[in-house]
């Protein structure tokens, strides 16, 4: 008997096309880390990070019917909707990503609940604490690339940019974070 | 940075995702770009070592894929690949959003429409029917609204007819069950209306006889028709309508009554041919009342003094002296006119300026 996940994505978006909810909710647990990931590397919360994540496969739903005039894989399609989701968000708080300071974390961290501070939660910490110094495109071409596993040229689809511009920021953003890290290290020693 | 550095800097990437090689063995592939390879890789496998740190909570998945195809499915919206109609491009364009406010405008107007029709449908209904309670509903609304007395005792008459106009239908339809209880409100009403006329008497007796006259002929014209109507009734749908005719005599006694004690209104003026109608009419002048009464002006008549014939009566004499008075004398007296001579002797001349006096009080003159 044929199962859901026997099933590749694109056949499963030919049904969830057709009005089959099942078949999109298959397609959702497949992405649904990478668009969480995504998210929760520019968020400061995990509750956020969840309600956004459904509210991106609800657009997604929504705009299946155009999807293939876009050209781009279903996951880069996902993420290119995370990051509307996203400035969205950016908008109705009325601050940017780049205006997510350092000082933000810093203080979060300075009142930490035992029970809720986990490994999990201090490297999320942690690395929000790295890149959010980073201008906005840099943290994306990293995210993107190092923890969604993007390759240069989906990357490049989601971020709508050329495959070789991505290179460039991506090395770029790379020696920006590295140095980014090495000064905090440098504040911690003195 | 070029090409070359990038295809490089991609290879060793993923050769270490795949777990095949580490940070040095990939680097040492590379040599010219070894120290350079060497800090880009660090800081990419940091961030790709993070990245498991940034997955969902355990159970995440799986709930929120069940609550996102029960929302899909509540939603029964299925997207539509198969290119759009003409209609259904139509539909597309009014979509939920813009018929918010259509939708809205379309609601009151049926709300109106329906409450309209059942406001229209309920001035129909008898005791009995569904929409009967509307019907006196909307009456007593109505009364409870209206402004003044008179509008009271309009509304009111108005209530006395309709009770006894489905009490015509009622017997039309042979419903005699609910004829009694609408003859007991008829009733009711009748009474309440020669209240309200009772009211309106102590303002306005014109308007009272007019509203009592008005009830009069209402229900002289409902007796006749009912009359009719109960003689194929039973007796005890007859018998019941005396009460409201006693009612309806009271009502003509009070017509009569008030009528009475109206004064006849002014005869009307006879008809004439009409004269111009003047426009002004001329008034007296108002004269000044006069604050002081009226004096008789001084004339300059002269009377001349009649002379005093001497008297022959002897003065006694007074040893009381008089003393010398300055009697001063009369000016401006007129000159004696000269009269003619009489058997009086003649009139002695006063001597102007000159006083009296008395030398000799003693001798007193012989008579």
């Amino acid at each position: 008997m044929l199962q859901w996940h026997d099933i590749d994505d694109n056949q499963l978006i030919k049904l969830a096309k057709e009005g089959e909810a099942e078949a999109f909710g298959e397609l959702y647990e497949r992405h649904v880390n990478a668009v969480y990931r995504f998210l929760y590397a520019r968020l400061d919360n995990s509750m956020d990070a969840e309600d956004f994540s459904e509210e991106v496969f609800l657009r997604a739903w929504n705009s299946l019917p155009s999807y293939h005039e876009r050209g781009v894989p279903f996951l880069a399609f996902l993420l290119i909707i995370a990051r509307n989701v996203l400035i969205d968000h950016y908008r109705r708080n009325g601050r940017s990503p780049q205006q997510v300071t350092i000082e933000d974390i810093q203080l979060r961290d300075s009142n930490p609940e035992p029970s809720e501070v986990t490994a999990r939660n201090l490297k999320h910490a942690e690395i929000r604490k790295a890149i959010t110094r980073l201008r906005d495109d840099y943290q994306e071409v990293l995210v993107l690339r190092f923890l969604n596993d993007l390759s240069p040229n989906e990357t490049a689809q989601v971020m709508n940019r050329s495959t070789g511009a991505v290179r460039v920021l991506q090395h770029r953003a790379i020696v920006a974070l590295r140095k980014t890290m090495e000064e905090e290290h440098e504040q911690r020693i003195q | 940075m070029n090409k070359e550095f990038n295809e490089a800097l991609q290879v060793c990437l993923d050769l270490i995702r795949g777990g095949r090689e580490t940070i040095e063995s990939a680097v040492a592939r590379y040599p010219e770009f070894a120290d350079e390879l060497r800090e880009q890789l660090e800081v990419a496998t940091w961030l790709t070592s993070a990245s498991s740190a940034l997955d969902p909570r355990p159970g995440f998945v799986a709930a929120s894929r069940r609550r996102l195809v029960v929302r899909i499915q509540q939603e029964n919206q299925p997207p539509v690949s198969v290119p759009l109609t003409f209609g259904e491009r139509l539909q597309q364009f009014f979509s939920a959003k813009q018929l918010v406010p259509v939708g809205f405008v379309l609601l009151i107007m049926l709300g109106l429409i329906v409450s309209g029709t059942v406001v229209s449908a309920s001035r129909k209904a008898i005791p009995g029917d569904g929409l009967y309670s509307v019907k006196l509903t909307l009456e007593q609304i109505a009364m409870a609204t209206s402004m003044d007395e008179k509008s009271d005792a309009e509304l009111s008459i108005q209530m006395v007819e309709n009770r006894l106009t489905e009490v015509q239908t009622l017997i039309v339809e042979e419903r005699y069950e609910e004829v009694a209880e609408t003859i007991q409100e008829s009733t009711e009403q009748i009474s309440k209306t020669l209240e309200i006329i009772k009211n309106v008497n102590e303002e306005d007796r014109f308007l009272a006889y007019d509203l009592a006259a008005q009830l009069d002929g209402i229900l002289g014209e409902q007796k006749v028709i009912i009359s009719v109507l109960t003689q194929n009734a039973p007796d005890s749908i007859a018998n019941s309508f005396v009460r409201v005719w006693a009612v309806s005599e009271v009502v003509k006694l009070t017509a009569e009554n008030i009528a009475n004690i109206i004064p006849p209104p002014p005869a009307p003026p006879p008809t004439a041919i009409p004269t111009k109608a003047p426009t002004s009419t001329p008034r007296p002048r108002p004269t000044l009342a006069p604050t002081q009464p009226p004096q008789p002006t001084p004339t300059k008549t002269s009377k001349p003094p009649t002379a005093v014939p001497p008297t022959n009566t002897p003065v006694p004499p007074t040893n009381t002296p008089l003393p010398p008075t300055n009697t001063p004398a009369p000016t401006n007296t007129p000159a004696p006119t000269a009269i003619p001579p009489t058997n009086t002797p003649p009139p002695t001349r006063v001597p102007t300026s000159t006083p009296i006096t008395v030398s000799n009080p003693t001798a007193t003159p012989s008579p």
